[in-house]
């Protein structure tokens, strides 16, 4: 699937079709699942979104009645930046927002706090907010219906007729409200073998996005210079700047005064000796 | 890098390394291997989360093919580990930072053998130096 958003052209209202396996498709979604079980010998229990433990890998709600899917697959890196564009830095000090492990603790509180932000603008407005914190990456989830609808009566005549209901990817039948629930971006529609493929609002301006994006394998490469603008990756030096450490003799030091009017080298040792 | 400290003095800049464990591990590590520059200890992991420096499991710690050879390497040359602290699985980096908020350089170590090439942190050193002047 990675491959697809440079191979095609991105808008974020119109999606483009592709052909593709559907037992790749498969094998993608179900390969997390696949690789925690052969890994840890567990299988991963899904969990409704008021209560995942990634809550900035979830979706909410927005004014204007869309959904919005957030894909910050590495919540320590995208957690202020997140937080910017929410315009919550009153929480930079908060203790449950502190980390991707605090996060996952108080992933209820965090959610309802999300939902509630996200409620008051428009999936727009919230492009646009993302994008100027730095990159968040996050796009429009597209209801199942909505997708139905995309893919067209036209797409149907070129394909030689309606495509059979039992086979159709139906996720308002199968939640209880029939109230349409959020497909991620990346979604499968019916036996067509088609892959509606939702561009994330804000990627075209993602540095890096074809050399895998959240993948700090790739983006911290030995040597790897900062981008000037736009994604954040790696170290969060502002944070890292206001961190107090002991040195040898017990003195506390402030880090950000060792750079402050020169270049320093900063080693994180694994251990001492 | 401890070689070539007054190097990196003379061009302008400076070295701190920070590691897991506790203000007396520090001062024996400063002593045993006569470290020249301040070395601080962050066994909360505060830095480190700030800094993004992976954390792996141990199985990856222990058994990760691409750290064999560094490690055989390193026994080899009778280097041994003495202080892990109490977040031993974590592994290192290495960055080049300021003056004020700017990075020039960042190399987040993959695996327990992967360090950053220091021909190439003081070259970025260098160039940060050189933006200074």
């Amino acid at each position: 699937m990675r491959p697809v958003p440079s191979r095609f052209p991105r808008s974020p209202a119109s999606g483009c079709v592709v052909e593709t396996s559907l037992l790749r498709t498969g094998a993608y979604v179900l390969g997390w699942d696949l690789g925690l079980q052969s890994s840890l010998g567990k299988v991963a229990q899904g969990e409704p979104r008021e209560v995942t433990q990634t809550p900035l890998m979830n979706c909410s709600h927005t004014a204007d009645d869309r959904w919005l899917f957030l894909t910050c697959l590495e919540a320590d890196r995208h957690l202020r930046n997140v937080l910017v564009a929410l315009g919550r830095e009153d929480l930079f000090d908060d203790e449950r927002w502190a980390s991707g492990r605090t996060l996952r603790k108080n992933s209820r509180d965090v959610i309802t706090v999300l939902d509630a932000e996200f409620a008051g603008r428009t999936l727009a407005e919230w492009g646009e907010r993302l994008d100027a914190a730095g990159g968040v990456v996050g796009g429009g989830a597209v209801t199942g219906r909505r997708a139905r609808r995309r893919a067209g009566a036209g797409e149907r005549r070129d394909r030689g007729g309606a495509v059979p209901r039992r086979h159709r990817l139906d996720r308002e039948r199968q939640r209880p409200d029939h109230v349409p629930g959020p497909l991620p971006p990346h979604h499968l529609d019916g036996d067509r073998r088609v892959v509606r493929v939702e561009p994330l609002e804000g990627l075209d301006d993602v540095e890096g996005l074809d050399a895998g994006v959240g993948d700090r394998s790739t983006s911290c490469r030995s040597g790897a210079a900062r981008p000037a603008v736009g994604y954040r990756r790696g170290m969060d030096v502002r944070r890292l700047a206001d961190v107090e450490l002991a040195d040898a003799t017990g003195a506390m030091r402030r880090l950000g005064d060792f750079w402050a009017d020169r270049p320093v080298i900063v080693v994180f040792l694994r251990h001492f000796g | 890098m401890r070689e070539r400290y007054d190097e990196i003095l003379g061009l302008g800049g400076d070295v701190i390394a920070i590691g897991t464990g506790n203000v007396q591990y520090a001062a024996a590590f400063v002593a045993d291997e006569r470290v020249p520059f301040p070395v601080l200890v962050d066994d909360d992991g505060m830095a480190a989360r700030a800094a993004q420096v992976k954390r792996v499991s141990f199985r990856v710690l222990l058994f990760d093919k691409r750290s064999r050879a560094g490690a055989r390497a390193a026994h080899a040359a009778g280097h041994r580990i003495h202080r892990p602290g109490k977040r031993s699985n974590q592994l290192g980096a290495t960055f080049v930072v300021g003056p004020g908020d700017r990075v020039a350089y960042e190399h987040i170590d993959e695996h327990t053998a992967d360090h950053a090439p220091l021909e190439r942190v003081i070259a970025a050193l260098q160039n940060a130096a050189g933006a200074v002047s």
